[in-house]
């Protein structure tokens, strides 16, 4: 059975991004995704995802404070991915502490053709990872 | 691949726009000295975003440029700098510079290298900022922690989610998700809710997360609970007193734990009231147990009925097991606090021992001595003075206990909560009311409403959301204090969003409440409205509307807004696509008027009236007569038809039109959110305080008048800022505030729009106009004079007037106040202005709602009908050959001291002049823009028209003193006169024009149009046809 992502960041162009990084897989099904913190949580209920993909910083209600309130509501494992939150910061060690199962810096840097190159191996096998998949 | 691409490039263009002109606003504000925190939090992300987006699409210098700011910001929000004037001023910099790469980039796709300056100079705060802060001990020891959480991730995940319930945050957001799903399953488990108890998939989602939530925080006993709660639920088979029981059980656990939780938060989350609820809630579910054993109770004493109890073992064990039951229950009934509820009870377990003490005058001791325990438990909660011991060891005198009880049961006759529902009951006879309210309605409420009716007031039910707009929440409280009383209210939900049912008393007329109530809610978005009817008057269709309405009618328009959301509720459409969508309409507006002419010619008919009096009148033998008689009313039928059709297309038509109009508007923020920055920028440079106060954004105006009306209120604005408004010395020494105001508002009255800039500046000297009238020749000292104040003020907008006195170095960009009221007068407006010496000054320009709808005076000259828009039109006047003199070459008549200059408007235009123009009489339409003034020669003057103005082709808007055409009622085109190209036209070309000469196939070379460039379309064709200027 697929596994079911949801996508939570503020702008459209990382969720269209990311969508498509994570629905190459075939073992992953993007069931949808929101644009801030307060729209996930109301999302996650019906939802239901396996594992969530969240942005630190959004309008409305933030990355942090939206894991928070997650990680009571639902089950579902979180990737933060976000470039606040780059290795070895004090968001990064914050968030995990937080349950966050994973941390990735934004994809920066690159073209948007060349995410998928560059990141979207990465950022699939961090899924995978975390949801318990074989790599 | 490419199509990605170019969604990708347009999706970022987008959001970065928008992120900028979200903060552009905030920086501008003037109090940005003391910002709150949202609106850094708000300048943070945005600068943080585009550097995301920018950083996406490889834009390296946006990129550096937004990642320097957001640096700043994120000092800022840490508070470890102040944001100041210059802090603001660096970073309105950013934002001109991200603005300009943005352009540049949509154009080019290309990035550019950022302004190294900024770039040094956002470098050079930021470090400042940085390096100026004594870092304090605690943050020093705290990243030094993270460093060490960071190196061992895994163990301090696990130590710190183990103590999420000392994280007093935690426990809040726990308590906020019992708040949201806990009221929705005791509204379920209730007793009375429903006899299954069966879960719907809804509710188990919410208890699945509440037990994944008490895991998370380890509150275990919870999660068990939760979870028992579900397997009840979830399992419909088995003893239904059992699973009552260990529902019950569960409960209890909430019911203290929730307790617990609430005592824990520090703030006040409501969770009070959750609590109340659970108890209620639990209470009842006991209650429910204990009526339940009373029966089973009542069946055993009825089955062995004369028998002694002795020879029943089996029964004295289960009235034994089932007061026990009742006893725990009991005792738990008493930690819940639940009076109400315990009354109840001590009714039931009344009614027990009163059966058992009639059907057997001895019972076991040990049932007893149980049945004791319970009683005794459930009245020690009444009576103040304590029970002793001593009730448990004696046996009890049960008549005097039923005494006792029967008292209380009498008491608790006179109880509230049951009068409240005997009167709620009354109440619903009364009047039609949502079920909804019955559990929220104390006694008092009750008897309100029933004054209320008593008096002739009528009663509402109102479904109000108050938790998507502050604005409609905080005026809605407003309108209530002001209309009507709230009687009560209770939640529902409607697709996941808290709608609030609201009982309201009033005293005002049914459309005085819906004429504020479209006020309140013009868009229908978060208010309605329905009566509650009188039930005597009641009718079918106001039941079905108070049953259904108020809850369905929400649900389906609730799915537009919150679909709606940010992201899809604006369409974007492309301006030209819409200019082509008017034009299409406009053509089908004529291709209608052709049908109308086609359908309601004579022809037809005529020609079918002479067929049948052939028919009828000769009587030929060789030829059927009747059959060719039929076949014509077959023919005239048709032709009726058509006419049906003909009108019917006719209403649909000016529909499509009125929507295609409305599609053109925009808010007046379009035109308003551009002025806030120059003037804050002018302001600076002249060391001026100013504060822009902007109201009526949300007025609606037409697209294509936001260019236009930009430059006019831009130089107005800044015109009172510049010569206004004084040094705050100035103003301190006359007394002003330091500050000056400068107040934009925007009104729509009727047909028009209302504009006012006004400013608390020294306004605008009347002697010193008059001065530089005088001066200028405008005027003579005697029509000076003559003048009021407020006349004389008008010369500010005379072309060539300006004043050492009122205009200052900053000013000569080009534009006069004679340009603006040029512009004004384009667009069919205009604009006046008042000041008051030492007060300040308001401007108020007056526009129509559209452009597209202009007043005009219908004319026609040289046999073609032609539109001269109204406003330019000053009179009609009517002149005699002889009255025409020459004066310069050229001809003149006088009009009331002055010449007027006179023409022929058709050969003016480049019509050929048609014969029996030159009548003695003429018809001359005096036109003036309020600088020239000419009259032209008509053939006759017809009705004031409002037309709807459409866009020709581009080379017929070449054609000299065309501006556009439209389209008349009888589908016939008109063409709009340009009044500043007839001027022109006058000067140019007038001499063809004279009343004398007939320059009959004058044809000016100029404005030829290529006959070999196909032009579609009625009007254009029809347009090229009339003026005969085609070769």
């Amino acid at each position: 059975m697929t596994k079911r992502v949801m996508v939570v960041d503020d702008s459209m162009i990382m969720r269209t991004l990311l969508k498509d990084i994570v629905s190459a897989d075939t073992d992953l099904n993007i069931v949808g995704d929101a644009s801030d913190g307060e729209m996930a949580l109301k999302k996650v209920k019906e939802l239901k995802p396996d594992l969530i993909l969240l942005d630190i910083e959004m309008p409305k209600m933030n990355g942090v404070e939206c894991l928070k309130r997650l990680k009571l509501m639902s089950p579902a494992k979180v990737i933060i991915i976000s470039s606040v939150a780059q290795a070895g910061s004090k968001m990064a060690s914050d968030v995990r502490s937080l349950g966050a199962a994973d941390v990735i810096p934004k994809p920066s840097g690159a073209t948007s053709l060349d995410i998928k190159a560059k990141k979207g191996h990465e950022i699939t096998k961090t899924v995978r990872k975390v949801l318990g998949l074989a790599s | 691949m490419s199509d990605y691409i170019e969604t990708l490039w347009a999706q970022f263009v987008i959001e970065s726009q928008e992120h900028l002109e979200l903060i552009e606003p905030i920086l501008v504000e003037a109090e940005f000295d003391t910002p709150n925190k949202e609106d850094v939090d708000q300048l943070f992300r945005s600068f943080h975003s585009i550097k995301g987006l920018s950083k996406a699409m490889d834009l390296v210098g946006m990129e550096a440029i937004a990642h320097r700011a957001e640096d700043i910001l994120g000092l800022v929000r840490d508070e470890i700098i102040v944001v100041g004037a210059e802090l603001a001023d660096a970073l309105l910099s950013s934002i001109d510079a991200l603005k300009q790469h943005l352009q540049f980039a949509e154009s080019q796709r290309q990035d550019q290298a950022p302004d190294e300056e900024l770039i040094s100079q956002l470098e050079t705060i930021f470090n400042h900022g940085k390096d100026g802060v004594v870092k304090p001990s605690s943050e020093t020891a705290d990243l030094d922690h993270s460093t060490e959480i960071d190196n061992t991730p895994e163990s301090s995940s696990e130590s710190s989610t183990s103590s999420l319930h000392h994280d007093p945050d935690m426990v809040i957001f726990f308590a906020e998700l019992l708040q949201s799903n806990l009221p929705k399953i005791a509204e379920i488990i209730a007793p009375e809710s429903s006899e299954e108890l069966l879960a719907s998939q809804e509710l188990e989602g919410d208890l699945e997360t509440l037990i994944h939530a008490s895991t998370t925080m380890e509150f275990l006993p919870l999660s068990d609970a939760f979870s028992s709660i579900l397997t009840v639920l979830s399992e419909p088979e088995g003893d239904n007193a059992l699973r009552q029981e260990s529902m019950i059980e569960a409960m209890m656990i909430v019911v203290d734990l929730t307790r617990l939780i609430e005592s824990q938060v520090q703030q006040d989350c409501g969770l009070e009231n959750l609590v109340r609820q659970l108890r209620i809630c639990a209470a009842e579910m006991i209650d429910g147990l204990f009526q339940e054993l009373t029966a089973q109770l009542q069946t055993i004493g009825v089955s062995s009925d004369g028998k002694s109890l002795n020879e029943n073992p089996e029964v004295i064990d289960l009235v034994i097991q089932t007061a026990e039951k009742a006893c725990v229950l009991n005792n738990r009934l008493s930690v819940l606090d639940g009076n109400d509820t315990s009354k109840q009870l001590l009714m039931t377990v009344s009614e027990v021992c009163n059966y058992i003490n009639q059907g057997h005058a001895v019972l076991e001791s040990d049932l007893i001595k149980l049945l004791i325990n319970a009683v005794g438990g459930a009245e020690s909660e009444y009576r103040l003075d304590k029970v002793d011991g001593e009730a448990q060891d004696h046996l009890v005198d049960w008549n005097a206990l039923n005494q006792k009880i029967w008292g209380v049961i009498k008491l608790q006759r006179t109880d509230t909560t049951s009068e409240a529902l005997d009167s709620f009951k009354e109440l619903a006879e009364k009047i039609k009311i949502n079920p909804i309210f019955e559990d929220c309605m104390p006694a008092e409420s009750i008897r309100l409403l029933k004054d209320g009716i008593n008096e002739g007031y009528a009663v509402y039910e109102a479904l109000v959301n108050l938790e998507e707009s502050e604005t409609f929440t905080a005026s809605f409280l407003l309108w209530v204090e002001e209309h009507a009383q709230l009687i009560t209210n209770s939640t529902i939900f409607v697709d996941d969003k808290p709608w609030s049912n609201c009982l309201l008393l009033t005293q005002k007329p049914d459309n005085v409440l819906r004429a504020s109530v479209n006020v309140l809610d013009p868009e229908r978005q978060f208010l309605t409205l329905e009566v509650c009817p009188l039930v005597a008057d009641k009718s079918p269709v106001d039941t079905t509307d108070t049953a259904n309405s108020p809850v369905n009618e929400p649900a389906t328009r609730n799915k537009e807004t919150s679909t709606g959301s940010k992201e899809t509720s604006v369409l974007r459409v492309n301006g030209t696509t819409l200019d082509q969508f008017m034009s299409q309409i406009g053509e089908l507006v004529s291709l209608r008027g052709t049908l109308h002419h086609t359908v309601h010619t004579e022809k037809p008919g005529l020609a079918i009236n002479a067929l049948k009096q052939l028919c009828s009148g000769q009587g030929r033998d060789d030829f059927n007569n009747e059959y060719y008689f039929e076949q014509l009313e077959v023919l005239e039928q048709q032709l009726l038809s058509f006419d049906q059709i003909d009108q019917k297309m006719n209403t649909v038509l000016s529909l499509l039109q009125d929507s295609a109009l409305a599609l053109r508007v925009v808010p007046m923020e379009t035109v308003f959110k551009r002025l806030p920055r120059p003037v804050r920028d002018l302001a600076q440079s002249q060391g001026k305080k100013v504060k822009l106060e902007m109201i009526g954004q949300e007025v609606r105006i037409d697209k294509a008048m936001v260019e236009s009306l930009s430059d006019p209120l831009m130089h107005m604005v800044r015109n009172s800022v510049d010569h206004g408004i004084e040094l705050p010395e100035e103003r301190l020494a006359v007394g002003k505030p330091e500050r000056a105001v400068v107040g934009l508002e925007a009104r729509q009255q009727g047909n028009t729009v209302q504009v006012t800039i006004t400013d608390d500046g020294r306004g605008i000297g009347v002697e010193a106009v008059k001065k530089k009238a005088l001066s200028k020749g405008l005027a003579s000292e005697k029509d000076l004079s003559r003048m009021s104040d407020e006349d004389i003020m008008q010369f500010i907008f005379s072309p060539g007037f300006s004043t050492a006195e009122l205009i200052s170095e900053t000013s000569g960009r080009g534009v006069g106040m004679d340009v603006v009221r040029t512009n004004v007068m384009k667009l069919g407006g205009s604009v006046a202005v008042s000041s008051e010496a030492g007060k300040g000054s308001r401007f108020t320009l007056e526009l129509p709602l559209s452009v597209a709808i202009q007043d005009t005076v219908l004319v026609k000259a040289s046999g073609h009908m032609m539109a001269i828009p109204e406003r330019y039109v000053s009179e009609m006047i009517e002149i005699r050959r002889s009255d025409v003199q020459s004066v310069n070459g050229c001809q003149a008549v006088v009009l009331r001291d002055s010449f007027l200059p006179v023409y022929r408007l058709g050969p003016l235009l480049g019509y050929q002049s048609v014969l029996g123009e030159d009548e003695e009489l003429m018809v001359v339409a005096v036109i003036s823009d309020g600088k020239q003034r000419i009259g032209v020669v008509i053939d006759r003057s017809y009705q004031r028209q409002e037309l709807f103005i459409k866009d020709i082709h581009d080379q017929l808007t070449a054609l000299p003193g065309v501006s556009g055409a439209a389209i008349l009622g009888n589908g016939k085109v008109v063409l709009i006169l340009d009044v500043e190209d007839l001027f022109i036209l006058a000067s140019k070309h007038g001499k063809t024009a004279l009343l004398t000469l007939d320059i009959g196939s004058y044809i000016d070379k100029e404005f030829d149009c290529g006959a070999s460039e196909p032009v579609d379309g009625a009007i254009e064709t029809e347009l090229l046809a009339g003026t005969g200027r085609v070769a």
